[in-house]
Formats: C-alpha cells, sequence, structure tokens
C-alpha cells in the first residue's frame, strides 16, 4: 500500500479509495455487540418500523469506523490528529460504501506539517453517507 | 424537542478498563486486518503498550457501563426520535489494551434551527489515561426527530 509521503502530497492528492463490503443485518448485529452501541433502532426491525422507518439502519459510528481506514492504509494511527465526520444521510442496509479523501491544505501546525484531508463516503448510488475531514501528520 | 434546562449538564465520570477481547472483537467486525490491532507481540514491537485501539473505539469506550437509555432517559430523550449527527475526536494519546481511562461529559449546547426539522443536542467529552493525560476530546452532535 502506497503511505503518504510528506515529501510528495500536495492539495489536490487523492488516497486510494477504499471499497467496502455491502453491509449486512448480520454486520449490524455484531457492530451493535462490538461496539456498545444497542440502540434498537439498528438492529431491531418492529423498534424501527414503530419510529417510523422502512428497516434499521446501519450504525453511523459503523460508516465512520470503516472511514477511518482509509486513513489507517495510508498512515500510522497515532499521526492523525483529528477526525471528524457529518453523517449526511442514513446508511442502508445493502449499502457499500466507497471511501475517499482528497487533501484540501497543508498546514504547519505546532511546528508540524499536516495534511487536511476531506473524505467521503458514497454508497453504490452515488447517495453522500458520511462527508468528514482529518488532519494528519505527513 | 431536546430539554435546554440540560445545557451545562455534567454526567459522572466513568472509569473504564479497556479490555483486549473487546478491542480484537470491534477490530475484527470493522474488517481491519493490522496486526497491532489483534495481536500484542505485533503490537509491542510496533512500540505500543498492548494492542491497539482504532481511532473510533473511543467513542465505544463512553457507551460502557449504561444504555442510552439509563443515560439519555433521565432527560427525557426518546430513542425512536434519535440521530447521530455529527462525530468528532481530537487525539493527544493513544488507548491500548490495559489501559485505565477516565471519561468526563458534559453537554454543551442544545439549539433549534429556523426552518429545520431536527434539535441539535452537542455533547464534549473529555478522555483521560492514568496519569491524568489527554488522549481525546470528542464532540458529538445528537438530533433529535420533532
Amino acid at each position: 500500500m502506497k503511505k503518504l509521503d510528506g515529501t510528495k502530497v500536495a492539495i489536490g492528492y487523492e488516497l486510494p479509495e477504499y471499497m467496502v463490503p455491502a453491509i449486512s443485518r448480520t454486520t449490524l448485529a455484531l457492530f451493535a455487540g462490538a461496539s456498545g452501541d444497542h440502540n434498537p433502532i439498528h438492529i431491531d426491525i418492529d423498534f424501527a418500523r414503530e419510529a417510523g422507518f422502512d428497516d434499521v439502519f446501519a450504525h453511523g459510528m459503523l460508516g465512520m469506523a470503516y472511514l477511518a481506514q482509509l486513513l489507517t492504509k495510508v498512515t500510522e494511527q497515532k499521526n492523525i490528529q483529528s477526525y471528524k465526520v457529518r453523517f449526511n444521510s442514513i446508511t442502508q442496509i445493502g449499502a457499500a460504501l466507497k471511501c475517499s479523501g482528497t487533501v484540501i491544505n497543508i498546514e504547519e501546525i505546532d511546528g508540524k506539517k499536516t495534511a487536511r484531508i476531506e473524505l467521503k463516503a458514497f454508497d453504490q448510488y452515488d447517495d453522500l453517507k458520511l462527508l468528514g475531514e482529518a488532519v494528519v501528520k505527513i | 424537542m431536546f430539554n435546554k434546562t440540560f445545557i451545562g449538564h455534567t454526567f459522572e465520570d466513568k472509569v473504564i478498563h479497556v479490555e483486549m477481547g473487546k478491542l480484537q472483537f470491534f477490530s475484527k467486525v470493522i474488517g481491519e486486518k493490522n496486526p497491532i490491532y489483534f495481536n500484542e507481540k505485533e503490537a509491542l514491537k510496533q512500540g505500543y503498550r498492548s494492542i491497539l485501539a482504532p481511532l473510533t473505539y473511543i467513542f465505544s469506550l463512553t457507551l460502557e457501563q449504561e444504555s442510552y437509555e439509563e443515560k439519555y432517559g433521565a432527560m427525557g430523550i426518546d430513542l425512536q426520535k434519535l440521530l447521530h449527527g455529527e462525530q468528532r475526536f481530537e487525539y493527544s494519546g493513544d488507548v491500548c489494551a490495559g489501559d485505565i481511562i477516565t471519561i468526563s461529559s458534559k453537554i454543551v449546547d442544545i439549539f433549534t434551527k429556523k426552518n429545520s426539522s431536527l434539535d441539535f443536542m452537542i455533547e464534549e467529552m473529555n478522555v483521560k489515561n492514568k496519569q491524568k493525560e489527554n488522549i481525546a476530546i470528542l464532540r458529538q452532535t445528537l438530533l433529535m426527530r420533532i
């Protein structure tokens, strides 16, 4: 895997895309247990329907965990200074997320060279699910 | 609607023991492959105290010891109307298996936007290690459908 190289990375640099396998009900059940987020809206279709949704939907934090791997595939985790995500729309069962990242600025923060990276995750219908940003030491 | 009288509300600090098995399970479920998240020997070799917690696992640590109902029920929040709008992490350290961390949590703002069908609540959490060093600051936006 190509690593983020501070001498080469410039504004406009695109990180290698990361395609996540489609999200299944099993994944949501496992993620509920593994993440400690037991909100029934993600695992209990009766509860989700009562709440006015057609079906259960993915935890926002599952998408955020996937999108983070776009970064940890190209840099060590300790280089990541900040990471934020807006959950733009609900991620449905069956969504196969396509994660991408683009360097939007190179900044010096506390004497350290960092890249500000815009992050996006779209589903297979090109619907934006997560929109985020990270600041990474390079 | 969120109850605005909870602006400034602080929750009781939580002390959490970071467990290796839980870390490994989380990393497996999210599809991680890097051995620093699974194999202690490899993590030690790379300079960590034990296997490493993935970036977003700190959020899961904040959910330990109580359910959403227990945490937010007293604030009159209906889980069927609740959505996660935004999540931020600022890191100044890392979390590894075996760490003991303390989480302080506070509701910093509650507001409504004009012409929006959503109500907003911002909660900030500070995560410190046993040596009282800052590890991370989390800021989450919860949305209530109104």
